[in-house]
Formats: C-alpha cells, structure tokens, sequence
C-alpha cells in the first residue's frame, strides 16, 4: 500500500539527462582541449619553422649581398640567377625551396637550376601588397612558408618559399595520441557518468518516494488519502473499460457518528485519538483488493474490488462491529458508532462520481435513520437532494418565520388534565409543505443556525407561555435542546433577559435535553443545568432508557423530570419485560426524587396500565397530538 | 557473497569483444604510434576488461549503476 499508483517517471529521466549532461560536458571539454592543443602545437611549429627560415633567408641574403657588391648581380642583366651562383659561395640550396625572387631596383630575379622553383603568383600576390613579411599557404597539399626580406645596405629585396614539415609533423602526433586520450576519456566519463548518474537518482527517487507518500497519505492516521483513492478506483475503472470483464466492486463510505461533538466537547487531541484508533481497526480491512483510506475529517472509505453488494454488506456489518469495540482515549472510554453507505460498481454508476455520490447519501440515509449501514437505492437521491435544498435554505426559512411551533400536552394520567405542553418545532415550507424535525434538525445541528434556532425557539415558546397565562392558564413550556446548545455560553442569559421581557416566571419554562446529548460531556452539562438551576428553570432527561448513558448521570445531573422513551411503552400493556423496566424506573425516581413523564402513550390500555403502574405524567397521542397554539388554547377552554 | 549476474544482451557482448580485439592489436602493433605509456596501460586495461565482459556477460559498470541491457526471455 505504500507504493503510489502513479509511476516515478523522474527515474529514467533524470538518470538520461544526467548522463547526457556529463557526457556532453565530457565531449564539450575535449573539443575545447583539442582546439588549444591544435593551435599550440601549430604555433609551435610555426615559430620553429619560421625561426629555422629566417636563419636561411638571412644567409641567402649575405650570399646576394656579396653577388651584388662583386657585381655579379646587378640591374640590367637578365632575370635569371644560376644556381651555381650559391653553391659557388658555399651555400647549397636545399630541395624544399620552392621560391626565391631577388629585386634589385626593380629588377626581379629568378633563382633557377635543378630545383623546382616556380613562380608562384600566390605568394608574389602577397609580397607585393606586403601585408606582412611572412607567412604560411597551401599549394598542392604541401604546406609552404613564405618570407619577404629587405636589405637595407644594398636596397635588394628577398621573397623566399619553403615546403615545411615540422608543423606537420607535430599537428600529426597530436591529433594520433588526441584521439586516443579523448577515446579513453569518454570512456571514462561513461563509466563515471552512469556510476554518479546512479547514485544521484537513487537518492532523488527515495526523496520521490516519500513526497510521494506524503502526497497520496493522511498525515495524522497514515491511510491513503483523497488523490490515492481517486486513481485507484478510477485505475480500477479504467482497467475494466480495456478487457471488458464484468467484474463488481464496492465503496463503503463510512462516517463516525457524533464526531463533531467529541471534537468540540472534548478537544481536538481526543478526536485526533480516535481517528487515529479508528483508522488502525479498518487498516485490518486492507487487502490485496481491499483499500482503506481517510477522506477528509471524520469519513474514511474502503474500497473493495471484486465485491458486490450481498459481500459489501456483510463487510460493512464486520466495520460496524469492529468499530464499536470500546476504545480508551486519554483515559476516557469510548464506543464509536459508524454509518456507512454502500455503492455498487456497475449497478451504481461507472465512474468515480457516481459511485462517491451515491455512497455518501446512502450513508447519509444510514446515519439519519441510524441504521448502521445502507446500500444505495434510487429513492434515496430525492431525499437527499431535498437535503440539500434545505441546506440552503435554513437561514431564509429562519428571517421569515417558516419554523412554527406546534405544542403537545403533557397530562395528569389519572383526571387528563393538562399541567403542560412540549414545544415540538415544524417547518412550514413555500413548496415542500409542512416538514417534520427528521427532514432539518440534523440539518441545523450540522450548520451555524444552530444557537439561534433554539433561542428562536425558545423566545416563541415564553411568548406562547406569557399569551397562557395571561388568558389564565397557567401552563410549562418544554423546550427540547441540542447538545450543540451546551456549547452556547450565553443562553442562560439569553433566557433570563426573555423570561424578564415577557415576565414569565422562569418555573414555567422547561428544558429537555436527550439522554444521549447528556453524556457528551458530564462536567459542561452540569454546569449549564446548574446555571439553568439557578435561574430557576425545570429540567428533564428526554428518552430516557435508550441513550448509552449510565445510571449515574441521573445522580450527577439534578433535573426535574424523567421522560421515559416510547420504545418502553409501545408494547407496555402485554410485555412483562417492558413493565418490569418502566417500573424500576419509576421505583428509581421515586428514591431519587424525580418525577417521571411517560412518552408515547397512544391507546387505552397503555394509559391504564401505567396508571396502574403508579405512573403520574403523561404525553402521547392518546392525550393529544402536537398542535397550533390556537388549537391548544381552545382544548384548554373544554373540560378534560 | 551474490554471484553476478548476466547483464549484457548478445549484441552488447558482441560489440565489447570486437573492440577488445581491436584495441588489443592496435596496442601490440602500433604501440610507438600511441607513444604514451598511460595511454598505453589505459587501452590495455579497458581492452582487457572489455574481454572479460565478453566472455563473461557481466559489466561491473552497469552492475553498480544498476543497468543491464540483458533481456531474459521469460
């Protein structure tokens, strides 16, 4: 799993260009040293060439000058010297001389005899225009050497020419052992450049490795991440679009469930814990086939290939449970609770998209209707695009009053009369009609309205208490709470300022807070409920009995009111189980203290037996159901 | 220790003995041209090392820079 999907493609690069770029300076290097070779070693002969020459033209020149001061040569003779003349001096011209004009007064004279001397027009051209005194031309392949001489005792002018050799010779030793040192020099550099070429790309390739990793990983729980996910489930796709096997696959898109509230409640380093704990359980998930990776915050996905739904089911119901096994952090115990939505690969879509999509609003499905996991279905899309709709829509619905309150009466079981109602909230919407809580609270919980839809509501619920009472009825309004309202550092102040405003008394107002949102976090409940205490509100635990609370919390808390939760009460009238819960509780309270309200109560038989029971307080639709303000105020008017 | 393995192909090995042949004559022959005693000693060792790469299938260059151009087969 540590290797990336994607392939180091630097590797090979880098090592050619490597090895192209010291081999190229290799070959840059040896250009440039056999050019400076070349030119020193023709400067070299050059000048050993043009020194020996210059000790012969110098000693021709004396052998003319004695010619022309015996007058032997002189003007108006013809054109032609012999070339006895120098032997007869004692200087024997050698075979390498070519050229040798004598002017004397304008007056040229050729050197002629058994040699090979010629007019060359070449070198004569260049003498006259006396560019310089000497130098060297090319004549049939042969190098020749050129010298103008002027004798400043008798005015008679020399141009002499000569075959060379030494120059050649040296510019042939060179280029033979250039050649040599430059093969084995590239040679050498090869062996160096693929030797370094190496090294350094074995180096840069494991610093790739771990950008890679770092790139395709989750820092905090070291599971693949998003990017990883993306090409190994579009790789996947790709693969089974070349050899068209009808092979199945799975997402599992699996999303702790109350993580936001351990986050906020209990610290970041504690939901870092647990999602570092988390994540260790599901890498016992990862197999050949078989990815898990952390999306993003509390969702982490499994990727199962060669799965389809019935195995993925069983997979996710194997997560669940492995989930769930308690986990301590920080010397807290914790038992987390996942929701995963299962998506199909063909069934589901055929790309990366569809298939995300829909695991996440299966998922979404699974976690709102707590059904631990869920596989995609059509349906669930409506729903869910209605989710988002009124996402969007919450702070609009808001400024414009769309929640109305609807209130339901709580009873004395025994004469029906109604000591009390519970303020249940409603959505009116323009189009989609009149929403129940399951369609938005989640909703609210999840955004920023969340502290101003309960002080919303609560400022219609002591409005609504204030109208009682002034029409003289004097009536407890519930108020259900999130647990995300415990973190609202100014709703008991919020509170007081309202109940003061509308002079209500503060006994009249009660809040009901659900077991499970009690055991976030024991201490900051407490000392909300205390401050609650203070001002002189009632408090209830909702739902009691189904949270995952112990029993201690109804010692540590000091509330008003139990509410018993309806799953107790559905079957109340025929299961002894049931009865024997309801009446321990009650047995409970009564030690503790604690008035008891039963929810739910929908027939006859379930009010008469918990009236037998012993039981005071009641709610249901038996009683009545949740109502208009106007509604309830008329039903007051009527006898019980 | 691990044995070396092959890791040149028949067309490099082949190239490698040619040249090894090559260089040695020149060497044996034209040893006055070349003139240079470190020249010399450098032909000969790559000429021998080359030999050895021929009749071995293994280079220790491309054995460090982790190269071969051997194709198995398989």
């Amino acid at each position: 799993m540590g290797k990336s999907v994607e392939k180091i493609n630097l590797d090979s690069d880098l090592r050619r260009h490597l090895l192209f770029g010291t081999i190229g300076l290799v070959v840059a290097v040896l250009i440039i040293f056999i050019n400076v070779t070349h030119d020193i070693a023709s400067d070299l002969g050059e000048s050993i060439e043009s020194e020996h020459i210059e000790v012969q033209v110098n000693e021709i020149a004396k052998v003319v000058s004695s010619l022309v001061s015996t007058g032997q040569l002189a003007s108006g003779q013809n054109g032609k010297i012999p070339y006895e003349y120098f032997a007869s001096h004692h200087y024997f011209l050698d075979e390498d001389i070519i050229l040798l004009n004598v002017l004397i007064a304008d007056q040229t004279f050729t050197i002629t005899g058994g040699h090979h001397f010629k007019n060359f027009p070449e070198i004569v051209k260049a003498v006259s225009e006396k560019k310089s005194v000497n130098g060297f031309t090319k004549i049939n392949d042969d190098r020749i050497f050129w010298q103008y001489k002027y004798n400043d005792g008798d005015g008679t002018e020399l141009v002499f020419a000569r075959k060379v050799h030494a120059l050649d010779r040296a510019i042939s030793y060179m280029a033979t052992r250039l050649s040599i040192s430059a093969f084995v020099t590239f040679w050498l550099a090869v062996w160096a450049a693929l030797i370094i070429s190496t090294f350094i790309t074995q180096r840069f390739i494991k610093g790739n490795i771990r950008l890679n990793y770092l790139a395709n990983h989750d820092s905090l729980t070291h599971l693949p991440n998003r990017t990883y996910l993306y090409e190994i489930v579009n790789n996947y796709f790709k693969k089974n679009k070349q050899y068209p096997i009808t092979k199945k696959a799975s997402m599992l898109f699996i999303d702790l469930n109350k993580f936001k509230l351990i986050n906020d409640t209990l610290g970041h380093h504690s939901g870092d814990a647990l999602l570092v704990a988390i994540a260790a359980r599901l890498k016992k998930f990862v197999t050949k086939t078989d990815y898990a990776f952390r999306y993003g915050g509390d969702e982490f996905i499994i990727w199962s290939e060669n799965t389809e739904q019935a195995a993925a089911e069983v997979l996710a119901a194997e997560v669940i449970e492995v989930c769930r096994k308690p986990l301590t952090i920080q010397g807290s115990k914790f038992e987390v609770s996942v929701s995963i939505g299962i998506a199909c690969y063909p069934e589901d879509g055929d790309n990366f998209n569809d298939i995300f999509k829909r695991a996440d609003v299966a998922m979404y499905h699974a976690k709102q209707m707590r059904l631990g996991y869920q596989s995609y279905q059509k349906n669930l899309d409506i729903r869910s695009s209605l989710m988002v709709n009124l996402s969007g829509q919450l702070n609009h619905a808001l400024i414009n009053k769309q929640f109305i309150v609807f209130y339901q009466p709580k009873v004395n079981i025994a004469d029906g009369k109604i000591f009390g109602v519970e303020a249940l909230i409603r959505w009116q919407h323009p189009i989609e009609g009149l929403l129940t809580p399951n369609f938005f609270i989640s909703l609210i919980e999840q955004s920023d309205f969340v502290h101003a839809f309960t002080r919303y509501v609560f400022k219609q619920a002591i409005a609504q208490c204030k109208n009682w009472c002034d029409s003289g009825y004097e009536l407890s309004v519930a108020v259900n709470i999130s647990p995300y309202n415990l973190l609202d550092e100014g709703l008991v102040t919020y509170l007081e300022k309202e109940l003061k405003q509308h002079q209500v008394p503060a006994d009249l107002i009660e809040i009901e807070l659900t077991e499970s949102a009690t055991m976030v976090d024991i201490e900051v409940t407490k000392k909300l409920f205390k401050q609650f205490r203070a001002l002189g509100v009632k408090l209830s635990i909702d739902d009691f009995g189904t949270g995952m609370s112990s029993l201690s919390y109804i010692k540590e808390l000091d509330v008003d009111f139990i509410k018993i939760d309806r799953s107790f009460i559905i079957n109340i009238a025929e299961s002894n189980e049931d009865e024997a819960i309801v009446m321990s509780i009650l047995l409970l309270c009564q030690k503790l203290n604690r008035d008891v309200i039963i929810e739910g109560i929908e027939t006859k038989e379930q009010r008469d037996k918990l009236l037998s029971l012993g039981c005071k307080y009641a709610q249901g639709y038996y009683f009545g159901k949740p109502m208009l303000s106007q509604e309830l105020t008329l039903l007051l008017g009527k006898p019980s | 220790m691990k044995l070396p393995t092959v890791n040149l192909c028949k067309v490099d090995r082949v190239l490698r003995g040619a040249l090894s042949v090559f260089l040695i004559i020149y060497a044996i022959f034209w040893h006055k041209e070349i003139g240079d005693t470190l020249l010399l000693t450098l032909i000969w060792v790559f000429s021998i090392l080359n030999l050895i790469s021929f009749a071995s299938g293994w280079c220790p260059v491309y054995h460090l820079a982790n190269l071969s151009t051997y194709k198995n087969k398989e």
